[in-house]
């Protein structure tokens, strides 16, 4: 099978999908799970185009609408994603202005 | 449609972009490499003939995603420094 | 949480394994896609046959605004979602202390580029009927400007009137909603147009699509309740602990 580039991007998506999931797995850092999400995101829709390009001359349109909506809705989950980790880290943080006693209210 | 070298040049480059940007343990320079594998994502959409998402992902996926990660880096800063103070003091 | 990474030694104890694992789990996917007819046929033609009754010539808004316009809808609404929620994790914390402004170089920038933005977002939105644009990107670039007059903390968001503010995130689900409605009332299926006011109707809605998409993404980067109504809330909270 000759090297097209749908073939081309679709394996180069894969592997981005796989590496967004290794680190996933293996980042000690949640700021570094919210990258790999997005980079995932990436491999899948550079996937899903590439599909679009399938039966030959005419590119289906249907899968770039798809990834346009996706694009944003990512944008948008990424947004949630990083307030519930600022909240973390605020939660986490010994709150030293704070009087003792809500501190140990706040974690039990 | 042929693949050019291009192509390959720029494949092989979003991958190591992606490798890089998550196996960086400093987020900062994680972030910064976020941000330029979003805009030659968006070259590779040119390359795959959708426009469309090509604009899209320059604004959005590499500049408004971009400025979101910042942001939270910035406070996120702001609270381990305080911690990391913190911890000394207690130490102490 | 997110600290102690670096005192720890990292989840992947055996990197090679791991390395196996993800080139098999590649293979594997690489697999399915290379075996001949996995790839749909895909829809071109049937977008292709019926894009003279959808109202616009861009393939892509076709579908968006017309065909699928059901993802859009739904888009919407995950957008103002997002935004709720960003806003139901700030308010009852801390509210972050307005940052000073960056300097002169910012708003020299921002004098330049602001008119040009809103000029390109225009621009993209009144192409997208027929060509490369639409709502989406008009509303990101909408959104960028309005980033960037967070950065140099003009507090736009907090001059904004809070219905102002409400009725703009929500105008473009409301819209849609209403729209759809409109086609139950009058024995259509939801969500669909009559042709001679199609491209009417897809126009109306990407204007308002772009505008709430521009607004929700900058409400999404300001990340707090406009002012007005952080001060409240916290002496809610702080009443609510006993104080």
């Amino acid at each position: 099978m000759a090297l097209s580039p749908s073939l081309l991007y679709g394996l180069t998506g894969l592997m981005l999908f796989v590496i967004g999931l290794a680190a996933l797995f293996t980042s000690p850092q949640l700021l570094g799970k919210i990258l790999a999400v997005n980079i995932m995101a990436s491999g899948i829709f550079l996937f899903l185009i590439t599909l679009a390009h399938g039966s030959g001359t005419l590119i289906d349109p249907v899968p770039q609408a798809m990834v346009l909506t996706g694009i944003v809705v990512s944008v948008s989950s990424t947004a949630v994603a990083l307030a519930l980790l600022c909240r973390i880290e605020a939660a986490a943080r010994p709150p030293a202005h704070l009087p003792k006693k809500k501190d140990e209210a706040r974690q039990g | 449609m042929v693949v050019t070298a291009f192509d390959m040049l720029l494949c092989l480059t979003l991958v190591w972009l992606a490798w890089h940007v998550l196996a960086s343990r400093d987020l900062f320079r994680a972030v910064v490499l976020f941000i330029s594998f979003g805009m030659l994502m968006a070259l590779g959409w040119v390359r795959l003939r959708a426009p469309d998402l090509a604009l899209a992902e320059a604004a959005i996926g590499s500049g408004l995603t971009g400025a979101l990660f910042l942001s939270a880096l910035r406070k996120l800063a702001g609270t381990t420094k305080e911690k990391r103070r913190l911890d000394r003091d207690e130490e102490r | 949480m997110v600290n102690s990474g670096r005192k720890r030694v990292s989840p992947a104890h055996r990197p090679w394994l791991l390395l196996v694992l993800l080139l098999l789990f590649f293979a594997a996917l690489a697999w399915v896609y290379l075996v001949p007819g996995s790839v749909p046929g895909g829809l071109a033609r049937q977008v292709d046959a019926s894009l003279v009754a959808s109202g616009v010539s861009s393939r892509v808004t076709a579908v968006l605004l017309n065909f699928r316009a059901y993802d859009t809808l739904l888009e919407c609404f995950i957008l103002l979602l997002g935004v709720m929620v960003v806003w139901s994790l700030r308010s009852a914390g801390t509210t972050e202390p307005r940052q000073p402004a960056v300097g002169a170089i910012l708003a020299a920038l921002e004098r330049l580029l602001l008119p040009l933005m809103i000029l390109v977002a225009g621009y993209l939105l009144w192409a997208g009927s027929s060509q490369a644009g639409g709502a989406f990107q008009a509303g990101a670039i909408l959104g960028g400007a309005g980033v960037l007059l967070l950065l140099d903390s003009s507090p736009f968001l907090d001059i904004l009137p809070k219905k102002a503010l409400v009725w703009g995130i929500t105008l473009a689900p409301l819209f849609f909603l209403a729209v759809g409605v409109a086609a139950l009332t009058q024995g259509r299926p939801f969500l669909t147009y009559r042709f001679q006011e199609a491209s009417l109707v897809i126009v109306a809605l990407e204007v308002a699509a772009a505008f709430s998409i521009g607004l929700c993404l900058a409400t999404l980067f300001a990340g707090r309740l406009p002012e007005y109504e952080s001060e409240p809330a916290q002496d809610k909270f702080a009443a609510k602990r006993g104080e």
